[in-house]
């Protein structure tokens, strides 16, 4: 039962975290159509920006300044890039993104160095929450929680109730129109790309310091944002946040899951012989394989329902 | 335009060939310095330079010869790796040296035994720092490996005897990284415990793929609900802060026995939470003897400002015996000064160490240790800055760590 809460509370702040990172993924995607290879690097910019500006300002303000310094380049790379890129098609705007994932690697590899950094979770929130039955919960993750939902109640306020979000829903669908009504389409686009960005930049301030800060950070999330993507539905917000909270929750309680092939043959009444060919491929526990269960899950999806739990695209 | 094709030839050689003179024995450092483990890879190449700069102010080699050392990055993955002895070969590295992931050092033990094959004029031989998998030096053993560590066998042997006395231990935790290392650990721990303590329960058994894991808290929530008291370990680098970071913050009580605590990162990690609760099994610590302290004093005063403290007694064994293998056989050759190593001994700063003949395993005196708070009056060292050191708990002598082996050189 304490396991249980303990890791209901652990796979519900992961999956929150993944929503942010993904939230924005979504965003660019459904208004661009572009797959932004690079999100996950402003993850990681993020991080490193909070690290660096955490150093001088502290954390707090680190927490508001990164993500809008990830923003700033998000709207640079999309004014003085992405837009130039825009008019030789999708694929080209595809590969731009990949190759500039590359690019922010080897910048962060150049001025921060390969080693992780000391980016650690400031003093005031370095305590226990509470205590649950007996483990402790850190007040870190619960931050980290409300952080998530209160971007995720904001974000849905701006999209819906405000001037801004109207032209950004409208922007999506009817983009001529909203040109045509005298709107800075453009504009528009870069707005959404910076705010996507920014809170990519928002997740790694937050991740950052809760796992690592290292060149590797990008990398290690940049696959699995895109299941969250998939298994949602391309350009989805609702689908991201439901395929987030599921990815966190497959993630997390899978590792509990000691049950093996052998478990089952076992059950069956068939017992393997240890000496056996197949006993190392059949004793692998469903707690080994954790990480390769969002990827199973996403070519499942892709399989039966291509379009994702959410989507409206079928491409 | 022959003449120009002459001239370029000539250029060219002289290129090459300034770079392989026969004063300077370069050492290529082939280990991961980027991804995951980067900064586990810089600690070590920090420690092989302060031994190299010691070999070459007392000068002592034949020929008044000077060691050099050149990195290459092998990323911590075993294909990189046979990429980056390409490369080293190319630059006439005559030594590699490499210790972090066992799984690297296996493909870097077959690549090398085959290019000895292929080459026997221009041999090159393997310094094994750190890669602790038993097969090294049994099923897979070469004659152009040397393993200057205690491998995972002889260091849980050390380590469960100890745990066999902790008779207030009654159940452990075992959690590994998912490769040939890992699973040796797992699998050694499994049968010694239930040899010296069958009443111990084995409260769980966790494999994890190696420097994938950015939360630990699942796998420390299921270690929380398994009523289990300890924690035995083999992981290093991120696997293993990440690991006690998440069990800090979530505030698990229980003692963890480890392989690499005090490699960096982890004392700092712990804090004050890791105090009598963290052993670790090792060939060296800071506060073994006052020789030992000195060399910990003297890398922090040649580092000043590195985050890290000293941690390998390997390198400095393997660059020792290197010195000395040269002196002795009065020759930088690799072939030469593989048959000088092969049963060498040295006296070190924890004892005598002497390497096997028959596996090329380096034995040495291991010692457990448990992290304790340092003070004027204990006169301990401390890592990190952290106020924190370890204190020695249990010495093994360098023969009782000796196992027997299934290897057969060819």
């Amino acid at each position: 039962m304490e396991f249980f809460f303990i890791t209901l509370l652990n796979s519900l702040s992961y999956g929150l975290l993944l929503f942010m990172l993904s939230s924005g993924l979504t965003l660019i995607f459904s208004m661009m159509g572009v797959l932004n290879f690079a999100h996950a690097s402003f993850y990681m910019l993020g991080a490193y920006f909070a690290y660096q500006t955490g150093l001088v300002f502290g954390f707090w303000p680190a927490l508001f300044l990164a993500p809008i310094l990830v923003g700033v380049v998000g709207a640079l790379t999309e004014r003085y890039g992405l837009r130039k890129v825009h008019k030789f098609g999708h694929v080209a705007e595809l590969l731009f993104t990949f190759g500039l994932a590359y690019v922010i690697e080897e910048v962060v590899h150049l001025i921060w160095g390969r080693a992780p950094v000391d980016y650690r979770i400031p003093e005031s929130l370095n305590f226990t929450l509470f205590t649950l039955f007996n483990t402790q919960y850190p007040a870190y993750r619960a931050f980290m929680m409300l952080v998530s939902v209160g971007m995720l109640i904001s974000l849905f306020l701006v999209l819906t109730k405000t001037r801004i979000g109207m032209i950004v829903q409208a922007s999506l669908t009817h983009p001529d129109m909203v040109q045509a009504l005298g709107h800075n389409v453009p504009r528009v686009f870069m707005l959404v790309f910076a705010g996507g960005c920014a809170l990519a930049g928002l997740a790694g301030v937050l991740g950052g310091n809760l796992f690592i800060t290292e060149p590797g950070m990008a990398f290690a999330v940049g696959s699995i944002v895109f299941v969250v993507v998939v298994l949602g539905g391309m350009g989805s917000l609702v689908g991201a946040f439901i395929a987030s909270l599921l990815i966190g929750a497959i993630q997390t309680f899978s590792v509990a899951l000691d049950l093996s092939f052998l478990d089952l043959t076992a059950a069956l009444g068939v017992v393997i012989d240890p000496d056996s060919k197949w006993y190392g491929g059949l004793s692998i526990t469903i707690s080994q394989t954790a990480p390769v269960l969002p990827y199973l899950l996403m070519v499942l999806m892709l399989i039966v329902r291509p379009r994702g739990l959410m989507g409206t695209r079928e491409s | 335009m022959r003449s120009l094709y002459l001239l370029f030839i000539a250029v060219f050689c002289a290129l090459v060939s300034c770079s392989d003179t026969n004063d300077e024995v370069v050492i290529g450092y082939v280990e991961g310095l980027s991804g995951p483990f980067a900064n586990i890879g810089e600690v070590a190449l920090r420690h092989l330079e302060l031994e190299v700069e010691a070999v070459n102010r007392s000068g002592n080699l034949p020929g008044s010869v000077r060691m050099r050392i050149l990195p290459f990055d092998n990323k911590t993955n075993p294909q990189e790796a046979l990429l980056a002895f390409r490369a080293a070969l190319d630059a006439g590295v005559d030594y590699v040296f490499q210790g972090n992931s066992s799984s690297v050092a296996t493909a870097l033990t077959d690549a090398i035994a085959k290019h000895n094959r292929r080459n026997p004029s221009n041999p090159v031989i393997f310094m094994n720092y750190a890669a602790l998998d038993p097969a090294l030096t049994n099923e897979h053993c070469e004659q152009s490996h040397f393993r200057f560590d205690a491998d995972v066998n002889m260091k849980m042997a050390a380590l469960t005897e100890y745990i066999a006395v902790r008779e207030d231990i009654e159940s452990v935790y075992l959690i590994n990284q998912d490769y040939s290392y890992g699973q040796a650990v797992a699998t050694s721990a499994r049968s010694m415990l239930k040899q010296k303590r069958p009443d111990l329960r084995i409260a769980g058994d966790d494999l994890h793929p190696i420097g994938r894991i950015k939360d630990f808290s699942p796998y420390v929530a299921k270690i929380k609900s398994s009523g289990a008291q300890a924690i035995v370990t083999g992981n290093w680098g991120s696997d293993l802060t990440l690991l006690i970071k998440s069990a800090r913050q979530m505030g698990v009580d229980i003692d963890f026995f480890t392989f690499n605590v005090g490699m960096t990162g982890g004392v700092s990690t712990i804090g004050e939470a890791g105090i009598e609760r963290v052993y670790q099994i090792t060939n060296w610590h800071a506060n073994i003897n006052e020789q030992t302290k000195n060399n910990a004093n003297l890398y922090r005063s040649r580092y000043p400002d590195v985050f890290e403290d000293a941690y390998y007694g390997s390198v400095r064994r393997a660059v020792r015996m290197l010195e000395k293998a040269m002196i002795e056989s009065d020759s930088t050759s690799p072939a030469d000064v593989g048959r000088a190593l092969k049963n060498m001994s040295l006296t070190d700063d924890t004892g005598l160490v002497s390497m096997r003949e028959d596996n090329h395993q380096l034995l040495q005196p291991l010692f457990v240790s448990k992290l304790v708070r340092i003070s004027a009056e204990n006169g301990l060292i401390g890592v990190e800055d952290v106020g924190l050191g370890f204190e020695t708990v249990a010495e093994i002598y360098a023969e009782k760590t000796r196992m027997p082996t299934t290897c057969q050189f060819e």
